[in-house]
């Protein structure tokens, strides 16, 4: 057995004094004994692939990561769990306010800057921006008109026309991309997000960037459980486990929570199992970047963003009678997904041609109110004392409606517009159509009587012109006619606002302040900026494809 | 569907009697005191029974017998078995809102069926004293709009194709409402004490926001 050098424990002990000092986690440091065990450890992983840069998550903070690390020189791997790539934005409806003086905005004479752009979005007086960690909002707005150009160069088509203002900007700036083509195959639902995806995963591809889908991740793999660098993953595909080595960077673009109940009730207990998610039934955001990375020591970042009604956490249900039902996202009877989502839905033009009812039949706010006000009355107790052990969440909201309101609305109340299996009922009478009232979210069956009661005051209301429960503006229209309606229009529920702590270079940072070493996020799941979508996720899924593969190797071997 | 008629089998006598529920639709609203109007009922049998020339009859909150009519032969369109028949009532000598009870239990049906009731409202108004004209067009082009939904209280018409509507009612302090489909409520308290012409502009609702 070997000596071990005279001051190896002499300079080991001031090595970890020191660093103390500086606040580093004692578990930062479990000794180099320790560090090299596990490093050997590790170095007996029989990678199944190996890359430079590895991507979970192939949506559109994972495809610009991927071509910007081709263009960089790093080998990718890029990992899918789904069938194909796309994630949300592949349904998206293609909007991309990226500003700063990109070559669209300077075409149509629009004067812009990143400092406006960063004005913008730091103001205090938006709800959606004010908590924003201003770090990252100068980082993205810096790279705004480099990120348009880059999505430009790589394929992304936008709409030849004069950007517009949105969401309280002083500049215009909004523009969609085109979508790709007229194959529902390959769009997935024919909205101009295919636009986005399909070209950048092209230029990916073109570029040498490998794909592999139906992966899903499992682990991510570090030197030590809360220390040393990230080494890669374990994903597990056609029921086996592959290992896949990031030997630069590991970068987490798996599109956020939502469709996670654990997780997305640590921001909102209301949000139990009855509220779906848009952009399901083809991608769910199921926290398993923020999870894994949560595992071993990440932290999350500006989680108040997620529930300061400043955003589109939760929405009003637009597309009534299906289970999907988010008003900018109405599944096509075409699409290959359209089996799972059950139907497109019955779109309200207006409120005022229906009541909503809570799950024991009672209106509970004026239906046409668009704001947080009327989401949170949906989410409230709505009948439930709780004294059954299930106090949480608003339950189902049923639109109750008649054969008068069809005609107005000039509805089909039929499928594919509307699913019956539990999302859509129709009866002669309004104690019948209580009665089938059959969902797996209603706790208690609707009672007739309850609900003609709550028809019969709402009718008189209209009679009176005022709406003397909930200030609905000038009632309009009886609900009378037979026969009678009651289509699911339960709160969607859409942006991941919140997620794991980054720095401006992407780097995921752990619980102490310090930067996991190998670990990038991005999009969705990547906490410290609400803005909603395609503006901030790609330009930080370029940024951490850049920051990624420009980092050191790591010493490990494989 | 079962179909039932005066030959068919006699009920077991311990069997379940289906139960019923009934609707009560086209109040004519408002109604002129004591004044005529047809409203419709209906009545539909849980398992389907063809509830044909049934009674149902119609009490005010006094429980007394405003009207009686029998079901039709036919089911109203567009449901299975709603066995419906207009009912000719006379509307309460005192203004307000009044509540009404629609009721049907069979007494001649081989089998038994479960009484049900359903309340419904109706509004009663004095004589008219004044016209109100009521001009509606779009803010800015100054387009008519034909078909907007009029209401002053508890009066209510539509737009003509020539943006105009008509109404007449007594004296006294209203909220004016004005909407149509596509566009955004406007509201005007008004003071009735002769007849009186009003324009009101409407504009165009924005779209809701494109952004996923």
């Amino acid at each position: 057995m070997s000596k071990k050098p005279k001051n190896f424990n002499v300079s080991r002990r001031k090595f970890i004094k020191e660093s103390a000092a500086l606040g580093v986690g004692a578990t930062a440091l479990a000794g180099v004994g320790a560090q090299e065990a596990a490093a050997a450890a590790q170095s007996r992983i029989k990678w199944d692939h190996v890359a430079d840069v590895v991507i979970v998550g192939a949506g559109a903070s994972g495809l610009p990561a991927a071509i910007m690390a081709r263009d960089q020189g790093a080998s990718v791997v890029v990992i899918e769990e789904n069938h194909d790539i796309g994630g949300h934005a592949i349904l998206s409806g293609g909007n991309v306010p990226l500003g700063g003086g990109t070559s669209l905005q300077k075409k149509y004479g629009i004067q812009d800057s990143a400092d406006q752009v960063y004005l913008d979005h730091t103001n205090h007086a938006n709800p959606q921006m004010r908590w924003a960690d201003r770090d990252l909002v100068r980082a993205w707005a810096d790279e705004n008109v480099a990120t348009f150009e880059f999505l430009i160069e790589n394929g992304v088509q936008f709409n030849d026309t004069k950007p517009v203002v949105f969401n309280g900007a002083t500049v215009p700036r909004l523009v969609v991309t085109k979508v790709y083509s007229n194959d529902l195959n390959e769009t997935i639902n024919g909205t101009p997000g295919s636009g986005l995806t399909r070209a950048l995963e092209k230029s990916a591809r073109a570029k040498g960037a490998q794909f592999l889908l139906r992966h899903k991740m499992t682990k991510i793999i570090r030197e030590n459980a809360n220390s040393g660098r990230v080494l890669g993953i374990t994903a597990k595909a056609d029921n086996k486990d592959v290992h896949i080595q990031a030997k630069r960077g590991l970068i987490l673009c798996t599109g956020g929570h939502t469709s996670n109940v654990e997780f997305r009730r640590m921001f909102d207990p209301r949000l139990t199992e009855e509220y779906h998610v848009a952009g399901e039934p083809w991608s769910r955001q199921t926290a398993d970047g923020e999870m894994l990375a949560m595992g071993i020591g990440a932290a999350l970042w500006n989680t108040a963003n997620q529930q300061n009604d400043g955003g589109r956490a939760v929405m009003k249900t637009r597309h009534i009678g299906c289970r999907y039902g988010y008003i900018n996202l109405k599944w096509n009877p075409k699409s290959p997904m359209f089996p799972l989502a059950g139907a497109s839905g019955l779109t309200v033009r207006s409120f005022q041609n229906m009541i909503l009812v809570n799950q024991v039949g009672q209106r509970f706010w004026n239906e046409v109110d668009e704001s947080y006000a009327f989401r949170h009355a949906a989410l409230g107790t709505n009948g439930n004392l709780g004294k059954d052990g299930k106090p949480n969440g608003g339950g189902p909201i049923w639109a109750i409606f008649d054969a008068d309101a069809v005609m107005r609305e000039q509805w089909d109340p039929n499928p594919p517009n509307v699913d019956l299996n539990g999302w859509f009922f129709s009866a002669d009478t309004l104690s019948e159509l209580a009665g089938k009232i059959k969902n797996p979210y209603q706790r208690v069956p609707m009672a007739g009587h309850g609900l003609e009661e709550t028809v019969a005051k709402y009718n008189s209301y209209v009679d009176m012109g005022k709406d003397m429960d909930f200030s609905k503006p000038a009632p309009m229209y009886k609900i009378q006619k037979p026969p009678f309606y009651a289509a699911w229009s339960t709160p969607i529920l859409h942006d991941t606002l919140t997620g794991l702590k980054i720095n401006t270079k992407c780097q995921v940072i752990d619980t102490h302040g310090q930067v996991i070493p190998g670990l990038y996020a991005a999009g969705e799941t990547a906490g410290g900026f609400a803005l909603h979508g395609l503006p901030r996720v790609t330009v930080f899924g370029r940024i951490a494809g850049r920051e990624a593969s420009r980092a050191a190797a790591a010493a490990v071997k494989a | 569907m079962i179909d039932h008629d005066e030959k068919m089998t006699p009920a077991v006598s311990d069997a379940k009697p289906h139960e019923t529920s009934l609707a009560v639709w086209d109040i004519p609203a408002p109604l002129a005191l004591g004044g005529w109007a047809k409203l419709k009922v209906g009545v539909r049998c849980a398992d389907g029974c063809q509830l044909t020339d049934q009674e149902i009859e119609i009490r005010d909150a006094a429980q007394n017998r405003i009207a009686a009519t029998r079901s039709g032969a036919a089911p109203w369109p567009g449901t299975s078995g709603l066995y419906w028949a207009e009912a000719d009532v006379i509307a309460p000598l005192s203004e307000g809102t009044h509540v009404w009870t629609a009721r049907f239990s069979s007494s001649d049906l081989e089998m038994a069926h479960a009484a049900s009731s359903l309340t419904f409202s109706l509004i009663t108004v004095k004589p008219p004293e004044h016209r109100v004209t009521v001009e509606v067009v779009q803010e800015k082009t100054n387009k008519v709009i034909d078909g907007a939904e009029v209401r002053l209280g508890v009066f209510r018409t539509l737009t003509s194709e020539s943006g105009f509507a008509l109404l007449e009612v007594p004296h006294g302090t209203y909220e004016l409402n004005v909407w149509k489909l596509g566009y955004e409520l406007v509201m005007r308290n008004l003071e009735i004490t002769a007849d009186v012409s009003v324009r009101l502009e409407l504009a165009v609702e924005p779209e809701p926001s494109p952004y996923l």
